[in-house]
């Protein structure tokens, strides 16, 4: 095989495994963000991904956003505006179903409070999935826009050899980064992000210092489901959506937040980019169809060998 | 074969199972419609599927979210033995009972090293992985041949309804064994471990070995039901198989039933497939999905208002009978005397010997030595901290010393795993008693027994012999969910009896006791005592200790700082130093 | 100030208190002192309306609190640090201070009280930035206790802020202790299993035993009272 056309698929494959990589690490920050504070593993994140898809999609088309930002800039509001919409859905799903079955009582146990919550969130994955067929039917939709299958085109090395940066994921990624930073910079700085990893490391003495446990969860659950949302809606932009699309990513979810260490939420980002990484370059070598697979052999290797990830549970900022 | 006299005997049971299966059966032949004949036929294989879904994680307490791996694997040995090598289904069904016995333990004995959500995350992946590679591997769509002459040969009927009677079989089959389980040593050492798994091991289980049994046994059932499954379907396709819903459905009738129960899987497939079937079946164009969406509601009413499963909950609002049969235990309150003992002449039973242990950077444990004499009860006691939980976790077995050795009756016991040293005679309490609240005392404590008596007989004998030197003897049958705390400890005491230990690890029997209750307590143990048994005991109980122990050893900061007469010790001044503080003693002293 | 009256609470059958009946007065300091298992983080976990009581009340500033759910405690002044220090493992020094005033009088002062709790432990100032899951249990203590005064509280419960500790280190922040005590004058509601300190530091105490209360009286009084000795060694 020509060398050049080696070299330029395998920094194709760099290149897209970043971009998606970056994308599914703000899918991965919304699932670890939920687990971290709660200690729930929330079958239903997929689920977020795809509401956050048709909301995105329904301000895009519905409401107007893109014909009346253009639909460069409107799907990325639309993206935004998704994350608002299942934000408000996350903190009512949260009051009405989680309430009773985490908080105080059961936050910190690592044995017993578990199978609940687990078997309830698989119920609302099960709702949303099928609740979305009824609602939206089964066609799949995106965001079309011009920027979906157009790319810029970086020559590298000055040669023949060239890279094609899809647009509508180089967008996309770049938003992923804006809005995986501003979460950093929240869980950081921000006094209710320090309240939010207050109560995920003791929410006993959380309590002792006036903070309401429950709203902290409320909001955990409330924020990460948003933050897959928004991670949905641009994915929306170049791939083709329907109801049962979370099943799709749910395992890139769950492996990325593994592999990055389950307690730690920027971590998992790392832990997403990662596994797009992955994805694309096993591509290099295996069949299109193994890719998904591919994923979760790396999924239960890692649960089996490091279950700890890489970043472990005691992790540092960022 | 049954002892105990709180149940219905097994034949019974089988024999109502097989009514009632019939039952259904004949009914269903009723039905002239064939999409009918398909959904009781459907109804039947899902509730197998959730039964030996049951059998596995309503036992163990391990909840499999993939047990469609099994239905899947099983579905296509069953498919591709057909269609590539022409060999019946009959034998295909046979084959792939054994394959899964194989995926069981393939499956399950990495997996087991696993705790909580990373258990159940694994699980969720396995079957999905192989959808994946079945999906490369080019059997999007394995389609059973529709045979002509000899048909039945190959378990194709004209008569769709006689796939009902199959189903029916299998059903039944999947229950007797279930039944056959949840009475049985199986059963109930599989419940001992998911109630606790520390104190299982410490009564001489080997939990990984009981997991493996299980998952076995219920892979197999499953790759049967996956089998039935192709044939009657006559199509396997990776999604119907491998997919979430598979596995969905098996955990959630059988959490919406009643999870642990031998009908509760029965019950929630009779209640949610038909629902769910139907209203698919009815409403399919205008409500895609509904099926899902009714399992997804399911489950959340479940758990959230009745979180043991619909038939438990309905059963709680039955009065059960024989419930206070016999009412509570009399206690003696007498206060305890001890008789006088002459101390112990006889060759140390149990040697510590310069024990060390380090966490970390923290010495939990340094240079404790002791001798344990037989007959005779020694009391652990110490400010908190002090080291003396690590220290009884390491004559039982659960955590290995860094430093020195521990010889029961003249053999190293250092390294070997809880349930060995168990079975060589060193027997243990726990002070968070958890109770089977479902069963009989006596069921509850027989898991003592089934350390070193292989015949459930001979166990049952030893646990009624157990409950009698406890004083409990009047309470065996009573249900274990109406004891109170104190019949509880000594329930728990017969449980570690049961066993038949030479030496005894009590960890802190009489925490939380009224004073009356201490008092009969302390008898209890004295008569234990007295029948020969060795005994050790960590308590805080100090005025109790004090009446009780013919020695003491203090421990303080993971040292022995005293050993001897109890009244001895405590007046001791480096002993009233590190329980109330350097000043106080000094202030004592002066 | 603070009013225990025959306060009772069980945890599935144990018995953990039993008709406990405790004063605290306004600035005044008190002790709890009693053997390992006898109730007293107990006691502060009702205080703080962490458990249910089942039966008796607790009163503070002549308010019942069964009426004031816990988080809303600490923004009544009653401020709770918890046996281990319990401190934010993986938040830093700083963080975990500023976690300490969350109620609304203390985040108004916090850029004040800040400049004091760093006065009054130099060695937090220092170690600002680490994460508290990285200091040495002196620290932790330190780190807790700061957490709990960030709070401008009234009345300051600490349980037994010395264990686990070297007996130096133990000793240090025992002066700490007293030192706000006098400088403040908060109440302080102290649980120790090192009785002497404890108690010649009290205005008056209380010894618990097996979730009762056996003994109380002015700290001269419980000095020489033998039956300390007794409540926790059983002769």
């Amino acid at each position: 095989m020509n060398a050049y056309v080696l070299i330029e698929n395998v920094l194709q494959a760099l290149y897209t495994g970043l971009v998606v990589g970056c994308i599914y690490g703000l899918m991965c920050v919304g699932l670890a963000l939920i687990f971290s504070v709660m200690r729930v593993i929330n079958f239903a994140q997929g689920e977020f991904l795809m509401l956050g898809m048709y909301a995105a999609l329904f301000c895009f088309a519905q409401i107007g956003v893109g014909a009346l930002l253009g639909p460069g800039v409107g799907a990325v509001v639309a993206s935004l505006l998704a994350g608002v919409i299942v934000f408000a859905i996350g903190a009512i799903l949260y009051d009405v179903l989680l309430r009773p079955v985490t908080g105080l009582s059961v936050a910190g146990t690592e044995g017993e409070g578990h199978y609940p919550q687990l078997t309830l969130t698989l119920g609302l994955s099960l709702l949303l999935q099928n609740g979305g067929l009824i609602a939206f039917g089964s066609s799949p939709q995106t965001i079309r826009t011009p920027l979906s299958s157009s790319a810029w085109e970086l020559p590298v090395f000055g040669q023949d050899i060239s890279l094609f940066l899809n647009k509508a994921r180089t967008v996309a990624c770049i938003v992923t980064l804006a809005v995986a930073f501003a979460v950093a910079i929240f869980i950081n700085r921000s006094r209710h992000g320090k309240m939010l990893r207050a109560a995920a490391d003791n929410a006993e003495a959380a309590t002792y210092m006036g903070i309401r446990v429950t709203r902290a969860h409320r909001l955990a659950f409330a924020l990460g489901a948003a933050i897959s949302a928004i991670a949905g809606g641009l994915v929306a932009t170049y791939y083709p959506f329907q109801p049962y699309v979370g099943l799709e990513f749910i395992i890139v979810m769950y492996a990325g937040v593994v592999l990055g260490g389950m307690g730690s939420v920027m971590g998992a980002f790392w832990g997403g980019i990662t596994i797009g990484l992955v994805q694309q370059l096993s591509t290099l070598v295996l069949p299109q169809q193994l890719q998904n697979a591919t994923i979760f052999v790396v999924f239960l290797l890692i649960i089996l060998l490091r279950p700890q990830g890489l970043f472990g549970r005691n992790v540092e900022r960022v | 074969m049954s002892n105990a006299s709180d149940n219905v005997p097994f034949a019974w049971s089988v024999a109502i199972v097989v009514v009632a299966i019939a039952a259904y059966v004949g009914l269903a032949w009723l039905t002239p419609d064939r999409y009918y004949q398909l959904i009781f036929t459907i109804i039947l294989i899902w509730a197998a599927v959730g039964v030996a879904f049951n059998l596995f994680s309503g036992y163990s307490g391990l909840l499999s979210f993939g047990h469609a791996a099994f239905f899947g694997l099983g579905a296509y040995t069953v498919g591709l033995l057909f269609v590539n090598a022409g060999i019946s289904p009959w034998i295909g069904i046979v084959v792939a009972a054994l394959v899964g016995v194989v995926a069981g333990v393939v499956i399950g004995y990495p997996t087991f090293r696993l705790r909580g959500h990373y258990f159940a995350l694994a699980m969720l992946a396995y079957p999905l992985v192989l959808l994946y590679v079945f999906q490369w591997l080019g059997f999007q769509e394995v389609s059973l041949p529709m045979v002509r002459k000899a048909a039945a040969d190959y378990m194709q009927f004209a008569d769709t309804r006689v796939y009902i009677a199959f189903s029916g079989v299998l059903l039944a089959i999947a229950l007797a064994i279930n039944l056959y389980v949840a009475r049985s040593r199986f059963g109930l050492s599989l419940l001992a471990i998911k109630q606790n798994e520390p104190a299982a091991m410490a009564a001489g289980m080997n939990p990984l070995s009981w997991k493996l049994k299980a998952i076995m046994l219920s892979a197999s059932l499953t790759s049967v039901a996956g089998g039935l499954y192709a044939v009657v379907q006559l199509i396997v396709t990776p999604e119907s198989v491998f997919g979430l819903l598979v596995s969905s459905r098996a955990l959630i009738v059988t959490l919406f039933g009643g999870i642990g129960t031998v009908a509760g899987p029965v019950v929630g497939s009779l209640i949610l497939i038909p629902l769910g079937e139907v209203l698919q079946a009815q409403l399919s164009d205008i409500l895609p999905g509904i099926q899902g969406v009714v399992l997804g509601v399911a489950i959340i009413a479940v758990v959230l208002l009745a979180p043991e499963g619909v038939l438990p909950y309905v059963m709680k609002r039955v009065p059960r009978k024989g419930a206070t049969a016999g009412g509570v235990l009399a206690l003696d309150t007498t206060p305890y005397v001890r008789e006088t003992n002459a101390p112990s002449v006889a060759a140390p039973m149990l040697e510590v010997r310069d024990i060390a242990v380090r966490f970390g950077g923290l010495q939990a444990l340094s240079k404790v030595t002791f001798d344990v004499h037989p007959a005779e009860i020694l009391g652990i006691i110490g400010p908190n901290g002090a080291g003396k939980t690590t220290l009884f976790n390491i004559l039982n077995g659960f955590i290995a010393p860094t430093q020195g050795g521990v010889r029961f009756e003249e053999r190293e016991i250092v390294g070997q795993p809880a349930y060995e040293i168990c079975r060589a005679g060193i027997g243990r309490t726990f002070q968070i008693v958890r109770p089977f609240a479902g069963l009989s005392v006596l069921r509850n404590v027989v898991v003592g027994a089934f350390a070193h008596r292989h015949d459930e007989a001979a166990a049952y004998a030893e646990a009624r012999n157990a409950l009698e030197r406890v004083g409990l003897s009047a309470r065996a049958g009573v249900l274990a969910g109406n004891l109170t705390t104190m019949e509880l400890r000594l329930m728990e005491l017969a449980r570690a009896l049961a066993g038949q230990p030479k030496l005894l690890l009590l960890d802190e029997t009489l925490a939380g006791l009224g004073a009356g209750e201490v008092e009969h307590m302390l008898r209890a143990i004295a008569a234990i005592r007295k029948q020969g048994v060795a005994i050790v005991i960590i308590e805080h109980t100090m005025h109790a200790m004090v009446r009780l122990a013919d020695r003491l050893v203090v421990l303080d900061h993971g040292e022995a700082i005293a050993t001897g007469d109890p009244e001895a010790v405590i007046n001791l001044p480096h002993v009233i130093e590190a329980y109330l503080g350097k000043k106080w003693a000094d202030h004592a002293a002066a | 100030m603070l009013r225990l009256d025959n306060v009772s609470v069980s945890y599935g059958g144990l018995h953990a208190l039993q008709e406990v009946s405790i004063e605290v007065g306004v600035g005044e300091f008190v002790a709890i002192v009693g053997p390992n298992g006898a109730g007293k983080t107990t006691l502060f976990r009702a205080i703080s309306g962490v458990v249910p009581l089942q039966g008796g009340q607790i009163q503070y500033e002549g308010r019942v609190l069964s009426d004031i759910a816990a988080p809303d405690r600490p923004a009544l002044g009653i401020a709770h640090v918890p046996e281990g220090r319990q401190v934010f493992r993986t938040l830093t020094v700083l963080e975990n201070l500023e976690m300490g005033a969350q109620t609304p009088n203390a985040r108004k002062a916090w850029p004040d009280t800040r400049k004091r709790l760093f006065k009054l432990f130099p060695r937090l100032e220092e170690r600002q930035m680490q994460f508290a899951g990285t200091l040495s249990g002196g620290e932790q203590q330190m780190v807790a206790i700061a957490r709990g005064l960030a709070s401008l509280p009234k009345l300051l419960m600490l349980d037994e802020p010395s264990m686990g500790l070297a007996p130096i280190m133990a000793d240090q922040i025992f002066e700490q202790v007293e030192k706000i005590h006098r400088e403040q004058g908060i109440a302080i509601l102290l649980v120790e299993q090192r009785v002497a300190e404890a108690l010649s530091a009290c205005d008056h105490g209380y010894v618990l035993e097996s979730g009762r209360i056996v003994l109380g009286g002015s700290h001269k009084a419980l000095m020489a009272d033998p039956r300390v000795k007794q409540a926790y060694l059983g002769a």
